[in-house]
């Protein structure tokens, strides 16, 4: 079995055959293809979690972990259709997506939405605003932020982000809009 | 103060990493957590699940057969109009939501762990096909909704579906529902 995984790590050649092959293996219990798995696909998923996660690291390190749990767990359900790494992706969001929606319903008053901070914080300056996309990013209100990352980041369309998230696809283009022009004001 | 244009950020979007590594390994987390968990599929199955899962997808593959042999465009001649075929107080739209319903709770759960792989691969693979047969047939019936053999045959690949679904997540009542007439109300 060792052998099998050896032999898929050094076929560079076609990763998504390579990927089948290390999913048939993990669907049997093969844990060292599972963690083939794991390192090809980690990086991908980490930058998701983290990016609706706020730039929190141990929300998104929670979810990385959650999402390749839940990954093992419905391996046998992943039927080759579409690449390994893009089921998983989508996995991760529904995850992550579906955890934000179970916080805020355990939340007893909801909070309103915080804009970001355009103001008042000068000890960030705008300087370094220019320079950190990412920082920007993470200071948008949290349904313009996934939005975002999910349309202009990670490339998924109005109507899978209106399915993913919950809203209409209508509201996900508005969402997209005001993303895009805070972050502009953000970093100009 | 001056503002990026939208295709300047769009770019700036476009250079940001796919793919980040976290500052530690996360896999000793994952695998101890692994062991949590049932093995994916249970090397010894018992003949029981075996004889199920053959002779449940080879009910389905006859009784999905029979539904479309039964409605070749000869037989819909000849078929008298089925009155019952239409759902009282429940439109086409009403009946789609309601099966998508059932169909969306069914796959978010996981198969039979007592299922094979090889059986499981198999029903997933009707799954899809029977998927494409209701997608093709509401298609058709957006375009003559009055059809009571669209309708019929439309309600026979759902309630199939529906059976396919109970074999995969082993549910205790294919049994009894399979041989009964669909029922869009028993959803």
């Amino acid at each position: 079995m060792i052998e099998k995984v050896q032999t898929v790590e050094h076929d560079s050649g076609d990763s998504a055959d390579s990927d089948a092959l290390l999913v048939k293996l993990a669907c049997r219990g093969d844990r060292r293809a599972y963690e083939t798995l794991y390192r090809r696909n980690i990086g991908r998923v980490y930058a998701l979690c983290i990016r609706l996660n706020n730039g929190n690291r141990e929300q998104a390190e929670l979810h990385a972990q959650d999402a390749f749990v839940r990954a093992w767990e419905k391996l046998p359900t992943f039927r080759g259709d579409a690449q390994f790494s893009t089921w998983l992706h989508r996995l991760t969001v529904n995850l992550v997506l579906g955890d934000k929606r179970a916080q805020k319903r355990r939340m007893k008053f909801e909070q309103p939405e915080q804009e970001p901070d355009r103001h008042g914080d000068t000890d960030r300056g705008s300087v370094r605003k220019r320079m950190d996309l990412e920082w920007a990013i993470s200071e948008l209100p949290h349904r313009a932020r996934q939005v975002l990352v999910l349309h202009d980041v990670e490339g998924y369309k109005h109507h899978e982000i209106a399915d993913m998230i919950g809203m209409a696809v209508g509201t996900s283009k508005a969402q997209l809009h005001r993303a895009r022009r805070l972050l502009r004001e953000c970093l100009a | 103060m001056t503002m990026m244009t939208e295709q300047q950020l769009l770019d700036e979007l476009g250079r940001l990493p796919r793919s980040i590594e976290p500052e530690r390994d996360l896999w000793d987390g994952i695998s101890s957590r692994l062991e949590d968990h049932a093995p994916l599929v249970q090397p010894g199955y018992s003949r029981r699940s075996v004889g199920w899962a053959v002779a449940a997808t080879l009910l389905v593959g006859i009784a999905f057969g029979f539904s479309v042999d039964r409605f070749t465009e000869a037989d819909i001649e000849m078929t008298p109009i089925v009155q019952d075929m239409s759902v009282p107080g429940l439109s086409f739209a009403g009946m789609q939501q309601e099966y998508a319903g059932a169909i969306a709770e069914w796959r978010g759960q996981s198969p039979d762990q007592n299922l094979p792989l090889a059986a499981v691969e198999q029903l997933e693979a009707e799954l899809d096909q029977l998927q494409e047969a209701v997608d093709n047939l509401a298609a058709s019936m957006e375009a003559d909704p009055n059809s009571p053999h669209l309708a019929r045959m439309w309600r026979n690949v759902q309630q199939r579906q529906i059976d396919v679904m109970r074999i995969l997540h082993g549910h205790p009542g294919f049994a009894e529902t399979s041989t009964t007439e669909p029922s869009t109300r028993s959803l």
